[in-house]
């Protein structure tokens, strides 16, 4: 069959003319595809239907009719559709004669057409194919070699007679004449049946249209409810049409909502996502069916990658990829080279060794094939196993390991091989052919390792093999590293100190330390052995007269380790000035000058100033330093905070060592302790604060000051805050009650404070000088006054108490006194004295200087005195004016006892007196006394 | 009866209690299992039509309480070879991803398992009975994917229908259980043939 060559289209200009069908959007693109070379078989029964084009147009209305009549309508309609099937059935007999006598005219060169449709992948039977292939031979072709002819193609729907493609396919002619066309169906051909037509021409000429040829579909004979496609596997995001054929006058209940056929329902496209679930179900009364489909993914295998293992065969390995959701059956199979593999991502196949091989992985499933490929020499492709049964034999210093190959042709295979020892990689690698020994040198005494071994091809090294199993050993212990030792001047003793060694070091166990003292003089030696974990030896100092030499060897079951020595020289020169050393972030910086004659470096030491133990001194040697003018160390973390430390340099020199600087300081400083004996003295307002400095142990730092607080006792207030840098300070402050806190302070902060309290007072001298004088300014000023007075008492007299001039009567006027004394048994007598003037002034001169002065006494009862006197001056109106006025008519001494007495009256009296002259009265209360305040110096002589 | 010797009234009491109440919350898992898969699989909830797949004699009154439980105890044996074949078809043809049916259906077949061996501690003289599967899972090849899903759903019904029924029984059962003979009478054994000793 030759080759087609499809165009979609419509049909050449001049067959506009031709009465033409509607036709149906295509779909095939939303449908899958299979190879045409599908191992399907030709299923078509071919059906010659001799209508006509015309006559089809007819039936297809009938078609319709016929669809639309099925749900029982008046038997008027259903005699109306039988004379219409009469009348089809007649035009298409008719019509065929026409057509056949039209072809005896104009012969169709088309023929042996054949409808054939083919299924894809599925598990069961007729779960619904979608291509259909037409083949047919061109009996024109043979004659016309050169000349181009097309084909059109017209796909029909057949008992509709609706067109569903059409289409004009052109082809180079073929002397087999024979071609073949396919089409994708946008539903299972099994839903209903399917009619080709096709018709020839060329530039020349237009053939007639063949007859229908029709591949029928399952509507016609399915004895149940039948859904189709089923079973069958849709790529992700595919639209799927399902078509559910039902018995005769069934109607199925949802989804199958487009009638097809008299039979068949078809549902709108359902696109299906990855995560759907792909079943339909057809329910139709009394007989339901149903489907499942396939939503899945074509395979997506990637990286095939063909490496040996065992030199003989090879194992190809590949990542599967995305998932295909497809299982059982339908998952993606795998062949290699044509082999089935069992596997999901490896297969193993025989290796054609020193060969460049391609392998070919062919991944399949019902949605697609994916082929993978890898070329290489299987040589250069080596992967070894990993080496069986590691063993060991170790020795203090290395060890030698051997294993076995699992694999024979590896005997023959030059190889390299890596250790890991205790999780490093050893930087040594092993070379040799079917390697299994290899030597670790270099190694620790008396340390746990472990060691694996893993190989690889050494001509074409592809990659490292697997390691193997991890194997466990221990070296052996050997002689100790030498110790580290110093030396330590105390005021008193001389020790001898060296440092424990370290696991490394130690190289096993330490079981002890020896010391040896060599008098280089005397040639005399003492050994010390019973030193099993001291770190520290005092050395008695006598008057040695030459330097003693100390040897100190660590011990292990190996043995003692060389000897560490150091010279103790006879007159130890420790004489340096101190300076004070500042910290530098935590720690101490030290720096010198180089020293000339040291041979071996310098040694830094340092100790708790402080602390006075024996052997708390640490040191650190540091190298030799020939370049540099100064030498500086630098030490941190092993240093305490707010500790005093004596940091000492050493020369290292071949003799002992020489001290070349000394200072001591703080690495970190820290608030310091409370100050001590705070006390206070005051002198008047003049306070004076002294208190001992913070003890050495408890500065923790430089002390920098001392803060002094003030407060009023019982308050937190401040009232005066002194920072000083002496341990005293005098303070003036007002009387009162004060507290005093007193703390000291260093760059790391302030310490606790102290606190004492005292009351400030005045002085009580100043106090008395103040009185006295006081005293003796007002007497003075009183003698001055009482002095001047006296001698100006007539001047003073005049201006202050001038003469009265005598009274100026101008009538006869009384004045009343009034007298009275306390009596026992509770009277009291009282005297009324009257003056009588003259109204006249001739009377009155008459009677000047014998004032007539008349006195009645009379006495009271207190009681009736008291009461009269503490009731109210409502009660004036008691006395009797009328008896008064007699006593007053009576110039004479003749006494009138008064039966009542009024106070009342005395004050008519006396306001009456003041009218006449002042001053007031005085009213003596507590005597009961009233007396007249003026007393005329010229009156009576008892007056005087 | 050996298990009356052995386990005494009151014990036998004690384990049919305990039965039911296993038989109980098996028959809510057989149906929170049918619910699961219904809903994964987008199936219709209205019953699938064919009766059930096990078939057994009408479990009438007149039957006792012994050989009712004989006859369950041949269903559920039925039912849990039918669970056994869906997992191993449902793993082959379909996605064998953890899901919570999967771990449902797991669930279901081991607590089967267990009411099995304790119902057969209840069976009277070791009294055996076969019962007989409709449809087969052979049969559903031919009618594909959604035949077999269907088949599934048919076996999920009939483990409902049969630990219901068990459990049914079972409740009422120690109380007529004290009443009932210690071995089956003359009629019913003639009644249920197919019952073996």
């Amino acid at each position: 069959m030759g080759g087609l060559r499809q165009s979609r289209g419509t049909f050449p200009p001049r067959e506009k003319k031709r009465p033409r069908r509607m036709i149906a959007p295509l779909e095939e693109d939303n449908f899958r595809k299979t190879a045409a070379d599908s191992s399907c078989g030709f299923k078509a029964v071919n059906t010659l239907y001799r209508n006509s084009l015309s006559c089809g147009a007819v039936g297809t209305t009938q078609a319709d009719l016929i669809a639309n009549g099925e749900t029982g309508e008046p038997l008027l309609v259903q005699n109306l559709l039988s004379s219409i099937m009469s009348l089809r059935i007649l035009c298409a007999l008719l019509f065929s004669l026409i057509a056949q006598t039209e072809q005896d005219g104009h012969p169709v060169p088309i023929e042996e057409v054949k409808l054939y449709s083919e299924e894809p992948y599925c598990a069961s039977s007729d779960c619904g194919a979608w291509v259909l292939n037409v083949t047919w031979r061109d009996k024109f072709a043979e004659n016309n070699e050169y000349e181009k002819v097309s084909y059109d193609i017209v796909v029909l729907r057949t008992e509709q007679m609706t067109t569903v493609h059409n289409e004009t396919i052109h082809v180079m002619p073929d002397k087999t004449s024979y071609y073949h066309w396919k089409w994708t169906s946008p539903i299972p051909l099994q839903c209903t049946s399917h009619s080709v037509k096709l018709r020839r021409h060329n530039e020349h000429d237009v053939g007639e249209w063949t007859p229908l040829y029709t591949h029928e579909g399952q509507d016609i004979n399915a004895a149940k409810t039948t859904i189709y496609p089923r079973d069958q596997v849709f790529m992700v995001g595919s639209n799927v049409t399902f078509c559910c054929i039902v018995e005769t006058d069934k109607v199925p209940l949802s989804k199958f909502l487009n009638r097809i056929s008299n039979r068949t329902y078809i549902t709108e496209p359902i696109p299906y996502k990855e995560s759907d679930v792909p079943n339909i179900h057809c329910c139709v009364e009394g007989n339901s069916s149903g489907s499942s489909v396939f939503i899945a993914y074509p395979p997506d295998d990637q990286n095939l990658t063909c490496i040996t293992r065992n030199l003989s065969s090879v194992e190809c390995h590949w990542e599967t990829g995305r998932k295909t959701h497809l299982h059982g059956d339908k998952k993606t199979s795998y062949t290699l080279n044509g082999r089935d593999c069992k596997l999901d991502n490896k297969c193993v196949i025989r290796a054609e060794t020193k060969q460049v091989t391609k392998w070919t992985l062919i991944a399949k499933n019902p949605l697609g094939v994916k082929t993978l490929t890898d070329t290489a020499d299987p040589t250069h492709r080596v992967w070894l196993r990993a080496p069986s049964d590691i063993s060991h034999d170790a020795y203090a210093r290395n060890v030698s390991l051997w294993w076995h190959w699992n694999e024979e042709n590896y005997a023959l295979l030059p190889m390299i091989c890596q250790v890991n020892l205790s999780g490093r990689i050893y930087n040594e690698t092993f070379n040799g052919v079917g390697l299994s020994s290899i030597v670790l040198k270099n190694l620790q005494p008396f340390v746990k390792y472990t060691a694996q071994v893993r190989c690889g091809s050494l001509k074409h090294f592809y990659k490292w093999g697997d390691w193997s199993k991890i194997t466990e050993f221990s070296t052996k212990e050997d002689i100790p590293e030498a110790v580290d030792v110093w030396i330590h001047y105390s005021e008193q003793n001389t020790s001898v100190l060296w440092k424990p060694l370290t696991q490394q070091q130690s190289h096993g166990i330490i079981t002890g330390y020896e010391i040896t003292i060599e008098n280089p003089k005397d040639a005399s030696r003492k050994i010390y052995k019973e030193l099993n974990t001291q770190l520290c030896y005092n050395i008695t100092s006598g008057n040695e007269e030459s330097d003693r030499i100390i040897r100190v060897s660590a011990k292990n079951s190996a043995g003692l380790s060389p000897p560490s020595t150091i010279i103790i020289p006879s007159y130890p020169d420790n004489e340096v000035d101190i300076s004070l050393i500042s910290s530098s972030n935590g720690s101490f910086e030290m720096s010198w000058e180089e020293y000339p004659y040291s041979t071996c470096g310098y040694v830094v030491e340092w100790f708790p100033t402080y602390k006075k133990t024996q052997c708390a001194v640490e040191w650190k040697k540091i190298s030799e330093c020939d370049t540099c003018a100064f030498d500086s160390w630098n030490q941190s973390g092993a240093i305490k905070e707010g500790v005093r430390y004596t940091v000492s340099v050493y020369a290292c020199t071949d003799d002992s060592p020489k001290l070349l600087k000394r200072s001591e300081g703080y690495a970190i400083e820290k608030q310091p302790g409370k100050v001590e004996h705070l006390e206070a003295k005051n002198k008047g307002r003049n306070v004076e604060l002294s208190w001992a400095e913070v003890p050495l142990e408890q500065q923790n730092g430089f002390i920098q000051g001392y803060k002094v607080i003030t407060l009023l006792s019982g308050s937190e207030t401040i009232n005066n805050m002194v920072l000083i840098k002496e341990p005293q300070v005098n303070l003036k402050l007002d009387p009162g009650s004060y507290t005093f806190r007193v703390s000291a302070f260093t760059s790391g902060g302030e310490g606790d404070y102290a606190a004492t309290t005292m009351k400030v007072e005045n002085s009580n001298d100043q106090m008395i000088t103040a009185t006295i004088v006081g005293c003796s300014a007002a007497t003075l000023v009183f003698i001055i006054i009482t002095v001047l007075c006296h001698r100006k008492r007539k001047w003073l007299k005049k201006l202050l108490y001038p003469d009265i001039p005598e009274p100026k009567l101008a009538g006869k006027w009384i004045t009343k006194g009034i007298y009275c004394t306390q009596m026992t048994e509770g009277y009291i007598k009282c005297e009324i004295q009257e003056v009588h003037g003259l109204e006249h002034p001739a009377m009155s001169e008459s009677l000047h200087g014998l004032d007539l002065i008349s006195s009645n006494s009379k006495v009271v009862p207190a009681q009736h005195f008291y009461k009269n006197f503490s009731e109210s001056p409502a009660d004036v109106s008691y006395c009797p004016v009328e008896k008064l006025t007699s006593v007053i008519e009576n110039p004479s001494y003749n006494m009138t006892i008064l039966d009542s007495f009024d106070v009342a009256q005395i004050f008519d009296l006396t306001l009456e007196m003041q009218d006449a002259y002042l001053p007031a009265p005085n009213f003596v209360q507590n005597n009961f006394v009233v007396k007249d305040s003026y007393k005329p110096q010229s009156a009576s002589p008892t007056n005087a | 009866m050996a298990g009356r010797s052995v386990n005494g009234r009151h014990g036998l009491r004690g384990h049919a209690g305990r039965t039911a109440a296993l038989a109980r919350l098996l028959h809510k898992e057989c149906i929170q299992l049918l619910e699961l898969y219904r809903n994964s699989e987008s199936l219709p909830s209205s019953p699938v039509d064919g009766g059930y797949l096990v078939s057994v004699p009408p479990l009438v009154p007149q039957l006792s309480d012994a050989e009712k439980i004989c006859i369950l105890h041949a269903a559920l044996k039925e039912c849990l070879r039918l669970l056994e074949d869906v997992i191993t078809r449902e793993d082959e043809e379909f996605s064998n991803e953890d899901s919570e049916y999967k771990r449902k259906r797991k669930t279901v077949r081991d607590r089967l398992g267990h009411l099995l061996a304790s119902t057969e501690q209840l069976l009277v003289d070791g009294q055996k009975f076969e019962a007989k599967v409709k449809e087969e899972l052979d049969g559903q090849v031919a009618s594909g994917s959604f035949g077999l899903k269907m088949w599934i759903v048919r076996v999920l019904q009939d483990l409902v229908h049969w630990t219901g029924q068990t459990s049914d029984t079972l409740r009422s059962m120690p109380a007529e259980m004290e009443k009932a003979p210690k071995t089956m009478s003359r009629r019913t054994r003639r009644g249920a043939g197919k019952i073996k000793k």
